[in-house]
C-alpha cells in the first residue's frame, strides 16, 4: 500500500477529509480549541496509524500537538480555504477549494473517497 | 545502522577534529563577563574553559541573524555572545523560579546542569545559523533522521542544530574533554559535586532540554527553560537582535520574572506563568511577532539568504575535478555543514577555493552587497481576487523528495520558457532565480501554554483564551506574508511579466498591477 509520506500530501488528505466532514452540511464550523482540535486528530492517528504516519505529534507535553497540523492550517489560512471569525477566532470556517479533487488525484490517487469519508465520520471537531 | 548512530559517529568525528588538538586551558578561577544586553554577570571555573575550547569559540564566527547583517550594518552580533546571555538568562530565571516557590525548587547542582545546557545548545549551529539549517533539512539522510528522533522522542521534531547539539552533547569525545576539564579545576564544593553527577545519564538529561525533551514528564519545565514556549533562547535572542539590528522592542523582563512558575496537569509539570504574567507574555510573543516583519522576513535578509542557499545548493549537486593547491567546500553530507563558519563562505580569497566560477560570482556578489532584487511577489493583498493556490503555498515543502524538487523546477522553467518567449537575447537561467516561499510565524508551542491563576492556585486556563494570539497571527499573515521571486540585478522587468503569467496560468493567482511599483521595478 501507498502511504502518504510528504507534507504536500498529508496537506491534501487533511483537506480532504475536511470537505467529507462538511459534505452536505449548512454550518461549515468548526473549532478553534486548540487542545480539542490537535486531540482529535490525534485520536483519529491513533486509530489509523498506518495513514497519519506521517502526522506527527509531540507527546512530551500537556497535551498532544502536531506541529505539522499547525503549519498546514496555516497554509489553508493564507489559501483561504479555512478562516476565523471575528472577534473571538474561537470558530474556524471551512470554505474549501474548488481545485481539491485535481489536487487530490494528482497527490494522493491512492486515498479513495470511502476512505475520506470514513475518517470524516470519525472526526469531531 | 541507524541514523542517529552513523550521525552520533559522524558528529564524534567532527568533534575529535576540532578538539583533540585542543586540550582544554586550566581554569584558574570564575571569570565576570560584560555582555552590553544582560551587564555583567560570573560563570564558573568549568564555563569558563567550556567558553574558551574551540567548539564554543568557531560560534563567534557564526552571526546570530545570518545576513541580516548586510541590510542592518549593526546586526553583526554572534551565536557565541547568545550562548552566554542565555546562560545569564538561565541564573536569573531559576534565582526568580526559586524566590516565587519560596523554596529550593530547583537545587544547585540542577542549576549547573541548566547553565551548562544553556552553555552548549547552539553549538550544533553551522555558517549563517538558520540559512545553512534550511538547505541540509532538503538532504534525504537528514529527513530520515529526523523521522527516527521523532519516533524516538516522543514525536519531537527539533530543528537542524538542536539535533546537532544534542549529539555533541552525547558525545564520549566532548564528555572525555569536559571531564578533563573538571579534572584541572581546582577542588571546591562546586567542582566536587560536578564532577559527582556528571555521568551518561545526566549528560542525556541535558542533551534532551536542548531538543526540549524530557523522560521524566515531571522534569518537563526543565527543558522548557532551555526549549520552550517562552525559553531563555528567545528571551536572550528578542532583546539582542532588537538591540543589535536597530528596531525598538520591549517586553517587561522583571515582570515576567515575578510571575515564573510552574504547573502540574496530570504527571507533566510545565514551566508557565501567572495570570498577572499576561501582559509581559503578550509583550515577548508580539515582540517575537515583530522582529519577523522587520529583520527575518524583511526582502532584502530573504534576498541574502536565497542566494547563500543558490550557493549551497551548486556546491552540494556539483563535484568539482581535485584541483592542486585549491580549497574545497564539500557539503555532500549535513555534518559537513558543521566544517565551516560564515568567514570561509564570505571569504575574498574565494579565489583560491575550488569551486565553480557561478559560486565564486555569488560569493563576490555578497561581499560587494550586489543583492538580487524582488522581480515579483505574491501576498494575501496583491491578489486580483482569491488567495493563494494551496499547491505554491507548499512549493518549498518536503524538497527532499524528488517529485516535489521536479515540480519547483518546472515552475522556474516556465518562468524562464517566459522570460525567453519576451526575449530570445535575455541571457538569464533557472539558477539565477529563486522562490521563496517562507513559514509565517506561528502560534506552534505557545498554543498549548497553561496559565496559573495565581502562584498559591492550581487552577488553570490556556492561554489562548485570555490572549488571542492565533489573532495577531493571522493579521500578520493577511498583512505580512510574502512570497518572493528574486532574480540578479537587471532582470526585475522581464521576470515581473513572466512571472505575472506564469503565476496566472498555472495557479490561477492573478497578481495586481500596482505589484510592480511595491518591488520598486521602473515601468
Amino acid at each position: 500500500m501507498e502511504t502518504i509520506a510528504t507534507y504536500q500530501q498529508l496537506s491534501v488528505f487533511i483537506e480532504g477529509i475536511l470537505d467529507k466532514y462538511f459534505s452536505g452540511k449548512d454550518l461549515r464550523e468548526f473549532t478553534g480549541n486548540h487542545e480539542q482540535l490537535h486531540r482529535c486528530f490525534y485520536e483519529l492517528k491513533q486509530q489509523h496509524p498506518k495513514y497519519f504516519q506521517r502526522l506527527t505529534f509531540d507527546v512530551n507535553s500537556n497535551y498532544p500537538y502536531s506541529k505539522d497540523l499547525d503549519s498546514i492550517l496555516q497554509d489553508f489560512q493564507i489559501c483561504g480555504i479555512i478562516n476565523k471569525l471575528n472577534p473571538t477566532f474561537k470558530t474556524i470556517i471551512f470554505n474549501g477549494d474548488d481545485d481539491l479533487s485535481a489536487r487530490k488525484e494528482k497527490r494522493i490517487p491512492f486515498v479513495n473517497e470511502d476512505e475520506l469519508i470514513a475518517f470524516a465520520t470519525e472526526l469531531t471537531i | 545502522m541507524s541514523q542517529i548512530k552513523a550521525y552520533q559517529e559522524r558528529i564524534d568525528e567532527f568533534l575529535s577534529s576540532i578538539l583533540d588538538d585542543a586540550p582544554p586551558q586550566k581554569p584558574a578561577d570564575a571569570k565576570i563577563i560584560h555582555d552590553s544586553v544582560w551587564g555583567t554577570n560570573t560563570f564558573h571555573p568549568w564555563e569558563v574553559a567550556l567558553i574558551d575550547c574551540p567548539l564554543l569559540q568557531r560560534l563567534r564566527r557564526i552571526h546570530q541573524t545570518g545576513l541580516a547583517f548586510l541590510v542592518f550594518p549593526t546586526a553583526t552580533h554572534t551565536r557565541f555572545e547568545h550562548s552566554l546571555g542565555v546562560t545569564t538568562l538561565v541564573e536569573n530565571l531559576v534565582n526568580h523560579l526559586n524566590s516565587n516557590k519560596k523554596n529550593s525548587f530547583i537545587d544547585e547542582e540542577e542549576r549547573y546542569n541548566l547553565r551548562l545546557s544553556a552553555l552548549l545548545h547552539d553549538v550544533g549551529h553551522s555558517f549563517f545559523s538558520h540559512v545553512s539549517e534550511m538547505v541540509y533539512a532538503r538532504m534525504p539522510v537528514f529527513q530520515e533522521l529526523l523521522t527516527e528522533i521523532s519516533n524516538e522522542y516522543d514525536g519531537l521534531r527539533p530543528k537542524g542544530h538542536e539535533i546537532f547539539s544534542f549529539f555533541m552533547v552525547k558525545s564520549r569525545v566532548f564528555q572525555k574533554y569536559f571531564a578533563k576539564i573538571v579534572s584541572n579545576c581546582i577542588i571546591t564544593k562546586d567542582v566536587d559535586s560536578i564532577r559527582e553527577y556528571l555521568n551518561k545519564d545526566n549528560w542525556d538529561r541535558l542533551a534532551g532540554w536542548i531538543i526540549g525533551y524530557s523522560k521524566d514528564p515531571k522534569e518537563k519545565y526543565l527543558a522548557e527553560i532551555i526549549n520552550g514556549p517562552f525559553d531563555c533562547d528567545k528571551l536572550d535572542y528578542l532583546a539582542r537582535d532588537a538591540k543589535f539590528a536597530g528596531p525598538v522592542i520591549v517586553y517587561d523582563i522583571d515582570r515576567f520574572y515575578y510571575t515564573l512558575d510552574t504547573l502540574k496537569t496530570g504527571d507533566v509539570e510545565n514551566l508557565t506563568v501567572t495570570l498577572s504574567g499576561i501582559t509581559a507574555l503578550e509583550q515577548i510573543l508580539i515582540s517575537r511577532m515583530m522582529m519577523f516583519s522587520y529583520i527575518y522576513h524583511h526582502h532584502k535578509v530573504r534576498s541574502s539568504e536565497a542566494m547563500i542557499k543558490r550557493l549551497c545548493f551548486d556546491l552540494m549537486e556539483e563535484e568539482m575535478p581535485d584541483a592542486p593547491d585549491r580549497i574545497k567546500i564539500k557539503l555532500s553530507h549535513p555534518v559537513d555543514f558543521l566544517k565551516y563558519t560564515d568567514e570561509v563562505l564570505l571569504s575574498s580569497y574565494s579565489d583560491l577555493y575550488n569551486i565553480p566560477h557561478h559560486s565564486k560570482t555569488i560569493i563576490n556578489e555578497l561581499i560587494n552587497r550586489s543583492l538580487w532584487v524582488r522581480g515579483n511577489f505574491v501576498s494575501d493583498f496583491n491578489l486580483e481576487k482569491g488567495s493563494c493556490h494551496p499547491s505554491y503555498t507548499s512549493l518549498e515543502e518536503d524538497l527532499h523528495v524528488p517529485e516535489n524538487i521536479k515540480e519547483l523546477k518546472a515552475f522556474k522553467e516556465k518562468i524562464i520558457s517566459e522570460v525567453k518567449s519576451i526575449d530570445r537575447t535575455c541571457p538569464i537561467e533557472s539558477r539565477d532565480i529563486w522562490i521563496d516561499v517562507p513559514k509565517a510565524p506561528n502560534a506552534d508551542e505557545v498554543s498549548r501554554v497553561k496559565i496559573k491563576k495565581s502562584h498559591s492556585s492550581s487552577e488553570s486556563v490556556p492561554l489562548i483564551d485570555v490572549f488571542p494570539i492565533a489573532a495577531w497571527i493571522d493579521a500578520y499573515k493577511a498583512q505580512k506574508w510574502k512570497s518572493h521571486i528574486f532574480c540578479k540585478k537587471g532582470y526585475q522587468n522581464i521576470i515581473y511579466e513572466a512571472s505575472k503569467k506564469v503565476f496566472l496560468d498555472t495557479y490561477k493567482m492573478e497578481i495586481q498591477p500596482y505589484t510592480k511599483s511595491f518591488c520598486k521595478i521602473e515601468p
